[in-house]
Parts: C-alpha cells; structure tokens; sequence
C-alpha cells in the first residue's frame, strides 16, 4: 500500500504560498506567518524524513535545524559574493525543497510500504485517515519514550 | 487465506484503536492534579505581572520588582514538577509541560514586561542585519563591529527571514529570540540525555536543571545563541548516531610510546559500558545522509561565530580521541573548515586583531581573571548579583562533581558526559574573549554538568523514588531558581531599556548624516541599530581613567572642544537613564558623574538640547544646530 506523501504536498503548498506572497509583496500578519513556517520548517523537512527517523519530536528539530543551516548558508553566499537578492535565494529554497520532495515522493513510490510502520487500511477506512491515525499514534509514541 | 487474512487485519486495527484510547483517555488524576497546579501557577504568574513599576527597579534587577504572587506561582510550579518527577509511571508530556511553563516564566516575562529588545548587544546585532538590508554586502574592513562583517551568517540569515517575511525590521520578532531558543534547545537537551542513560526520571532532572541554571545570558537575539542550538544538535547526532558499538581496547594504539598512558587510557577504555541507545541503528546510506546533514551545520556554524566551532572542536576531538564516536573525520573536516574560515575570509579581522588574540593564547589565569568584575568598585547590589552568580555557578558544579562520583560508584561510567564536561575548559587558556570566556565555558559544559547534579537524586534506576528525595528536589529547585533570578535578571536595571530611550537613539540614528561624531555616555542603550556605519562612536566610560577625570571636572570645555573637531560633518552626545544606571552600578565613573556632566551641559549656552524626553537628552554645539528642539 503506497503512502499518502503529506510531507511533500505540505512542503511544495507552503513553497508555492510563500513565493506568491513575496512575488505580489503582499504585507500582511499572514504572509509573516508562512514564510517564518517555510523558512524554518520545510527545506530542513524536504530532506530529514528521508532519513526515516523513527521519533517525531527529534525528526522536527533536526529539520528546524537543517532549515535554518540552509536559509544561513544561501544568505550567506548572496552577501559574501555581492549577489544580494532575498528572491533570488527564496527561488533556492524552493528549488532545494521542491528536490526534497520529489525525492520523497520517488520513495514512497519506489518502496511504498514502511516496515516499521505499516499503513493499516481496513474496514472502510480511507488510506488519508489511517495514515493521520499511524502519524498521531507516532506522535504519541515518541513523547512517551 | 482471505478471511484469515481479513480477520487478522480487523485485530490488529482494533487492537491499535485500544492502544489510541488508552493514551488518549487514560485517567490519571495525579496528572490531572499536576496539570491544573500548573495552571494555577499560570494564571497567578499572569495575574503578578500585571502591575509592575520598572522604575522602582533597583540594583539587584527584577527580583526588587517582582510582587510575592510571582514567588508564589514558581514555588507551585516546582512543587508540580517534583511531584510528577515523583509518580511512580511518569508522564512525560506532564514533565514536558512543567519545563516549557518553567521556559515561558523565565524568558517569556522579559517579553512582556519591558516590551523593547532586551541588552544593548542584541541592538548592535540588529544594526548588522539593517547594514545588510541596505547594502546587500558585508564591509570585512569596517572599523567597528568588524567581527560581525567577518563572521556574517547569523545577519545574513536574519536579514533574509527579515525580507521574505516582509519585515521592516528584525525588531519584530528579535525579543522572542530568547524564549525560541531555549525551546529548541529543549528537544536536543532531551536527545543527548537520552544517549547518556535511559531512566527517564534522570533525563527530565537533568533537562529541569539546565533550564534552572542557564544563568548566563547568551541565549539572546545573538549568532552565539543560535550557534549553541548548532552545538546541541552536532553532538546530539553525534552521541546517537555515530557512536561505536564497542569500545575495543586492542584498537588503542593512540600512544604506542607512552605506555602508561596507553595501560590507563585501555584501563579507562575497558570500564565503560556502551549505553544502549534505542532507534541509534541506521543504514550505511542513512548514515552519509546524516552525516551530511552535520557537515550543511557546521558549514552555517563556522560562519556565523567565532567561538563555537573551537568549543565543537574540543568536544568533537575529545569523543574521538577515546574512541567514544566516529567522528574523526567529522573532527578533522571541522577543523580544515574553521582554519579555511579564519585565514581566508575572516583575513581583516585577523590582520587588526592578531596580536591581541597571540598575547593571550596560553594566558590562562589572565583569561580566567578577565571573566569577573571588580567588586570594590560595583554597588552593593552589583556585588550582591555577582556573588549570587558565583553561588549558582559553584552550587551546580559541586553538586556535578559529587553526581559523577555517585554515578561512578553505582557503576555508571559516564566517559561521553565527562568528556563533554570537560572539553569547554580547553578553551580558558586560548582567549579571555573579552572577559567573557568563563561565562561560556559554563554555558557549554551546562548539559553535561546539569546532567551529573541530576545523577546525584537519582543515579541509576534501581535507586527509586521517596518523599525524602522529592522534598530534596524542590528545595534544591528552590535555591537554583533564587540564584537564577539573581543572576540572570540581575542586571535588568540597565539591560532594559525604555520606549523614550529607543526613540531618541532612533532620532539620532535618524538625522545623522555619514561621517558624524557620537559621544555616548556608555555603550549600554540602543545603539548602532540603524545607519550604524554613519558615526564615530565615543563613548566615554572607555575613555581612559585620566581623559574621563578631566571630562567629569571640565565637561562643557572638554566636550566642546571634542564635539568641534572639524573632520566630522556633525557630532551629537547622547545621555540616557540606562547609561547612568550602569555607570554608577558597576563603578566605572563615581556615582552620579553623568547626571553632573548632563547637568553642566544644560546650563551651557555652548549647547543644545535637540532632543529630549525623561529617560534621554541628545546634545549638540549650539553653533552645529540644523533642526529645533524636539
């Protein structure tokens, strides 16, 4: 049973909401919102769950973490070589996340079925639903370990 | 087979739905309870800082101001704690809950109560970000603030986050800097922990100490908070992921020469169990992946400050050197890559500064002496802030060292968590870092160190849990927390700075044109940050001891004669209350010496008051005037 890819939607949706609002400069609370979400979450997101790290809260701050590196070093290199262009380096981020993504993608489909956390799917409940369920329970699991 | 199969499928979902239930619906009054005291604890916190006057602030900082309901709502709070660390089946969102409450209390309440960005050095840091907002560029040969242009990583990032959120400024979400930082620091405090031992009740002490004793301040709007949050996770991953099954002693051929330090080291060696870390197995490509996941946080590490990467360095060679992790080459990359830094693009900054940074490699009692204040000439408040400094630093590291031996003799040999100890004291005999290398050996050994005063409660599983031990932790949580308010918050008289001081910084960061001359009173107000490059600063407590003496008996002459040097364009003076505070606080100019030079300039007809409100003046020539009074 293939997995629903929610991390890779989540992860383009919030690149594609992000570049819109920078592109239309629009300057509201939301735009603020989503774009601190995009920066710290997704790039480091894109790549940490292809790692398959078993526990949630871990997995969340190695992505906080990678996330941050990333956004530091694009900046980094737009400032040190003159090139100074926040769209410019939001148009990395998302090329690096959308990557991410896909590779994620490719992987659920090339190797759909999770050994350590099978996808139950049984009466009648939708592959969405029982994939939510398995996330919540591992959500659940990591904070009591 | 298909019903068979059928069948097994509506087991297995039902038994997960009874799993879910249980976690969800599980009835725990004792939690419960915890949970609503904690809630108690919030709304008297909430209800206590209501009314505060920061005006009657005195020197001993916020603890003079905090009402006692605000006492009150700690005390609920670490009695909560104790109590959930007491049950006999943990909770750990309850723990979970009881530190980030203990995290919002402690960094959140500066947030709300002063309202404007807390310290002055997190202002400078914003004048770097707005100097890259407005050139794009960094200047490697700036005279002032040149390290920042030389290590720009953390400003770059800012000023990036600044522009995609459609920002103005980072001045709207730098004051959340602290409580952000110390929440993430939280997750891999929790991972670290975990690969040092597996009994719950240890690693959630140890998480509640850090947060107690984390006194010193650096987890500010600064590149070294955020490099710190680099540090956890390098060796988080580190301790997890890259550490050896076995500790072989046949592979210790570090020393073939020294044979006794090799029969020690093997000895050593040959005594430490490998701790069993649950999820630590990983596939080959796993691991590259990860590793390469380390070497991007490195990467943003090296660039964004200068002191971190030696301290990883230390820690990093130290699990290597004892065969503890495989992170040789994680060690010897680091190493290319901060040298590579340092001699090629932070070259300016080496070049100004290198005969300071030679004098005081291997100085290592002048480092350490730089690290405190003079207390005969601080107020008695200041001494009081500094000695309670020295109480909470001493307290957690006597209570570490008697931890490690208890640990040890329950048969614990901690080698990762010794050597992570230990490590940051490499780095006293490199560089005093201006005075502050102390501050940040402590920071860098505190999960280690708070980790071992933990193990001295509960060294091992087996030693269980009683009232006699619960009493001991709440009143041990007592004293560090009273150190804490004094320590942390000790000084808040003068790192607080008011709306009217942050409007006439903003006003002569305004009107200023480049090549401008600003005589400040200390560098402790809102400065450099806008337009910082514009001014030559003069502050005049850095001023030598015979130069500020005459500045004191003959303020309008010496002033005027300053403030008419025609190599600048124009030049200004600004006096505000947080100057005033920190110069008779810490001794730097006799008592009252700035209000009498304000006083001196108010009655001169040599100059003009061209703003003013009551926490700030600004000065210029009366001769220099370009705009009236405001």
């Amino acid at each position: 049973m293939m997995r629903f890819p929610v991390w890779p939607i989540i992860i383009i949706a919030s690149a594609i909401g992000t570049g819109i609002a920078m592109f239309l400069n629009i300057r509201t609370p939301i735009r603020t919102a989503i774009s601190f979400w995009f920066l710290l979450i997704c790039p480091g997101m894109a790549y940490v769950r292809l790692l398959e790290i078993k526990e949630f809260f871990i997995e969340l701050v190695l992505a906080i973490a990678l996330s941050i590196a990333l956004n530091t070093i694009v900046a980094e290199v737009l400032v040190l070589t003159n090139i100074w262009s926040p769209f410019r380096g939001l148009v990395v981020l998302i090329a690096i996340c959308v990557a991410g993504s896909t590779l994620q993608i490719i992987k659920t489909i090339v190797s759909p079925k999770d050994t350590d956390q099978p996808v139950k799917k049984s009466m009648g409940i939708k592959p969405w639903m029982a994939h939510l369920r398995d996330r919540i329970e591992k959500l659940l699991r990591g904070f009591q370990q | 087979l298909a019903k068979s199969l059928r069948i097994k499928k509506i087991k297995e979902l039902f038994a997960l739905d009874l799993r879910l239930k249980a976690i969800l619906t599980r009835k725990e009054p004792e939690a419960i309870g915890m949970a609503f005291l904690t809630l108690i604890a919030i709304l008297l916190w909430v209800f206590s800082i209501q009314n505060i006057n920061l005006n009657r602030m005195t020197d001993v900082g916020l603890v003079s101001v905090l009402p006692p309901l605000s006492y009150v709502a700690l005390f609920i709070l670490i009695i909560s704690f104790c109590l959930a660390l007491y049950k006999k089946d943990l909770s750990v969102p309850l723990l979970l809950w009881h530190v980030v409450v203990l995290i919002f209390f402690i960094h959140g309440t500066p947030i709300i109560l002063y309202k404007t960005l807390r310290y002055s050095w997190a202002w400078k840091h914003i004048g770097i970000i707005d100097y890259i907002m407005r050139h794009g560029a960094v200047d490697r040969n700036i005279s002032s603030l040149s390290a920042y242009h030389n290590w720009p990583g953390f400003f770059a990032l800012n000023a990036f986050i600044t522009e995609i959120a459609g920002l103005k400024s980072p001045l709207n979400f730098a004051p959340w800097a602290p409580l952000l930082f110390n929440l993430s620091y939280l997750g891999m405090l929790l991972l670290i922990f975990r690969t040092f031992t597996s009994d719950k009740r240890l690693i959630w002490l140890s998480v509640w100490f850090f947060f107690l004793t984390n006194w010193i301040g650096q987890d500010y709007f600064s590149p070294q908070a955020l490099s710190y949050f680099f540090y956890l996770v390098i060796i988080g991953v580190s301790l997890k992921w890259f550490q050896t099954k076995e500790l072989s002693k046949s592979s210790a051929k570090i020393w073939p020469m020294f044979n006794r330090v090799r029969s020690f080291y093997c000895r050593l060696v040959g005594r430490v169990k490998p701790v069993h870390i649950p999820g630590a197995a990983m596939k080959p490509y796993q691991l590259i992946a990860l590793m390469a996941v380390v070497i991007l946080l490195l990467l943003a590490m090296v660039s964004s400050h200068q002191l971190t990467p030696f301290m990883t360095i230390c820690a990093l060679a130290m699990l290597a050197l004892f065969r503890h992790s495989r992170v040789r080459t994680l060690t010897m990359f680091l190493i290319v890559l901060t040298v590579t830094w340092i001699f090629y693009f932070a070259t300016p900054f080496l070049k100004h500064d290198f005969d300071d940074i030679a004098a005081a490699l291997g100085q290592l009692f002048y480092n350490l002496d730089s690290s405190f204040i003079d207390a005969s000439i601080a107020s008695p408040g200041h001494r009081t802030v500094a000695l309670m400094a020295r109480m909470l630093t001493g307290i957690l590291w006597g209570l570490a060292l008697f931890g490690g031996i208890r640990r040890l003799r329950q048969g614990y040999w901690d080698l990762s968590a010794i050597l992570l100890a230990l490590a940051p004291f490499v780095m006293l005999a490199g560089s005093p870092y201006g005075g502050e290398i102390l501050f940040r050996v402590y920071f860098f050994a505190l999960p280690c160190m708070a980790f071992f005063a933990a193990a001295l409660l509960y060294p091992s599983p087996a030693s269980g849990i009683s009232w006699k031990k619960t009493v001991i932790t709440t009143l041990l949580s007592g004293v560090l927390l009273t150190g804490l308010l004094f320590a942390h918050f000790g000084k808040d008289r003068h790192y607080h700075f008011t709306q009217n001081e942050v409007d006439a910084a903003q006003y002569v960061y305004n009107v200023a044109q480049p090549d401008t001359l600003l005589i400040e009173g200390s560098r402790n107000y809102p400065s450099q940050f806008h337009n910082y490059e514009y001014f030559t600063y003069v502050p005049i407590a850095f001023e030598p001891e015979e130069s500020r003496q005459n500045l004191v008996d003959h303020p309008v002459e010496t002033l005027s004669r300053w403030m008419r040097n025609s190599k600048y364009e124009e030049a200004y003076l600004i006096i505000t209350r947080s100057m005033k505070v920190e110069m008779d606080a810490t001794g730097q100019m006799s008592p009252g010496s700035l209000e009498s030079i304000e006083q001196a300039l108010l009655q001169s007809p040599e100059f003009k008051v061209i703003f003013e409100n009551v926490d700030a003046k600004i000065f210029t020539l009366a001769e220099r005037t370009r705009g009236g009074r405001e």
